[in-house]
C-alpha cells in the first residue's frame, strides 16, 4: 500500500506540475514504484511536461466511463523504470468528475505503487476537492509573493476542512540574490506567515524552461539548482533527514570560482 | 538621484518588508472573513449582552470588520437611548463605578474594539 499525496497551490503558475514531474521522477529513480496523476481536467500539462505526451492513448476519463482499463491508460516513462502517468482528458470538464470516482482510481493506485502524486488544477473549485478526494498528505507550492502565499493560505484552510492534517510546503522559485537585496520573502518570511512544516527550497533555476522545453525533468540531467532541491525534497518524503541548505549569493569572485567548478549560482554544495 | 542614493545607502524600504506587512495584514482579513450568520450571531449576543446595562435601539444597531491603518477593528455602531437600572444586589462602591462607566460609555454612540494583529497568529 503506498501513500497518495496531493501536490497543490490554489494560484496557477506557482510550478506545481514541474514539481510533480521532478519530485515523481526522484522518486522512481530511487526504485519507488510511482504513479503520477494529472487533475487538471480540461487542461493537461503534466504530459507535456513530462514529454510523455505523443504516447497518451487513454486517460483518467476514459477508466471512469468504462472505455478502458486503469492498467492500460498509464503510460510508462521509458526513461526510468516503475514511472507511469495517468494523464488527464483534455475534451472534458472538472464537473465531468466526481471526487468519489477519482478516490475510487487513486485508490486502486495505490495498492501497486509506493507514491501516487496528484497534480491538483489550480483554484478551490471541484478540480481541487477531486485532486484532494483520496489524498491522505498534501505537498502545497507557493513561490515567495504575496498573491501566492496568500492562495497558499486558503487552500491550506481548505485542506484541513477535508480533513487532510499532513500538509508541507514547497517554497517554489526563491531568487537568493533578491532575496538578499530585501526585494523577496525569505523562507523564513514565509514560514512565519503560513506556519506549516517546510519540506523544501527551490531555487529559481532558468534551466527549468529548458527542461520543459524538451520534455525532460530536469532532475535527468542536473544534481544541483532546482534539481538538487526536488531530489531532497523527495529524499524528506522517503522519511530521510535532509537539512534545507541555505541559499546564499557569492560574491563576485566566488561566482568566477563556482562557474569554474560547474557550479550555478546561489548553490551551496 | 540624491534620493534614489539615501534608499540605497540606508535601505530603509526594503520591499519584502513591505510585502510581508501587507500579507499579515491580508490574511487577517482572509482568516477573518466570517459569514453573514456568525456576524448575525455576534450582533444578537452583543445586543443581548449590553441590552443588560442599557436601552438600545436594536434596530439600528450596526457591527462590521473594517481596517484601520495597520490592523482589523470591529466596528459597532450601537445607539444607546437610555441606561437600565442598576441591580439592587450590587454593593454601592460596585454600583457607582459602574455608574461612572456606564456615563463614559453612554456619551459615546460608537464603541471600537480593535482585534489585536496577533489574532492571525
Amino acid at each position: 500500500m503506498g501513500r497518495v499525496i496531493v501536490i497543490t497551490s490554489g494560484k496557477g503558475g506557482v510550478g506545481k506540475s514541474t514539481c510533480v514531474a521532478n519530485i515523481g521522477t526522484a522518486l522512481a529513480l530511487s526504485n519507488k514504484k510511482v504513479a503520477v496523476v494529472d487533475a487538471d481536467i480540461g487542461l493537461r500539462n503534466l504530459d507535456v511536461i513530462m514529454g510523455l505526451e505523443s504516447r497518451v492513448v487513454y486517460t483518467s476519463m476514459d477508466v471512469i466511463d468504462g472505455s478502458s482499463t486503469l492498467e492500460r491508460a498509464l503510460v510508462k516513462d521509458r526513461r526510468v523504470e516503475n514511472l507511469k502517468l495517468l494523464a488527464a482528458s483534455q475534451r472534458n470538464n472538472k464537473n465531468d468528475v466526481e471526487p468519489e470516482q477519482m478516490r475510487d482510481m487513486c485508490l486502486k493506485l495505490k495498492e501497486e505503487n509506493d507514491y501516487v502524486l496528484v497534480d491538483s488544477p489550480a483554484g478551490i473549485e471541484q478540480g481541487f476537492r477531486n485532486a484532494a478526494s483520496a489524498a491522505e498528505e498534501a505537498l502545497v507550492v507557493t513561490t515567495p509573493e504575496v498573491s501566492a502565499v496568500r492562495d497558499a493560505d486558503r487552500i491550506i484552510g481548505l485542506l484541513q476542512s477535508e480533513e487532510i492534517h499532513k500538509i508541507d510546503l514547497i517554497i517554489n522559485r526563491l531568487n537568493p540574490t533578491m532575496v538578499a537585496k530585501g526585494d523577496m520573502l525569505d523562507s523564513e518570511d514565509v514560514l512565519d506567515i503560513l506556519s506549516i512544516n517546510l519540506i523544501g527550497v527551490v531555487p529559481e533555476d532558468s534551466n527549468i524552461v529548458g527542461s520543459t522545453n524538451r520534455g525532460q525533468p530536469l532532475i535527468h540531467d542536473s544534481k544541483t539548482g532546482a534539481a538538487g532541491a526536488y531530489r531532497r525534497i523527495s529524499e524528506r518524503i522517503e522519511g530521510k533527514e535532509v537539512p534545507i541548505p541555505e541559499f546564499k549569493v557569492d560574491g563576485t569572485f566566488a561566482r568566477f570560482w563556482g562557474k569554474l567548478l560547474g557550479k550555478r549560482d546561489g548553490e551551496i554544495s | 538621484m540624491i534620493q534614489r542614493l539615501i534608499q540605497i545607502l540606508t535601505r530603509a524600504d526594503k520591499s519584502k518588508d513591505i510585502a510581508k506587512s501587507r500579507l499579515k495584514l491580508i490574511l487577517v482579513q482572509d482568516r477573518l472573513s466570517i459569514s453573514e450568520e456568525v456576524m448575525q450571531s455576534l450582533q444578537s449576543e452583543v445586543t443581548k449582552l449590553l441590552s443588560k446595562y442599557f436601552t438600545l435601539k436594536t434596530d439600528e444597531v450596526e457591527m462590521d470588520l473594517e481596517r484601520e491603518g495597520n490592523a482589523l477593528a470591529l466596528v459597532a455602531n450601537i445607539p444607546i437611548l437610555g441606561m437600565k437600572e442598576r441591580k439592587s444586589e450590587l454593593n454601592t462602591t460596585e454600583a457607582q463605578k459602574n455608574e461612572e462607566s456606564n456615563t463614559k460609555k453612554s456619551s459615546e454612540d460608537q464603541e471600537k474594539e480593535v482585534v489585536e494583529e496577533n489574532n492571525s497568529n
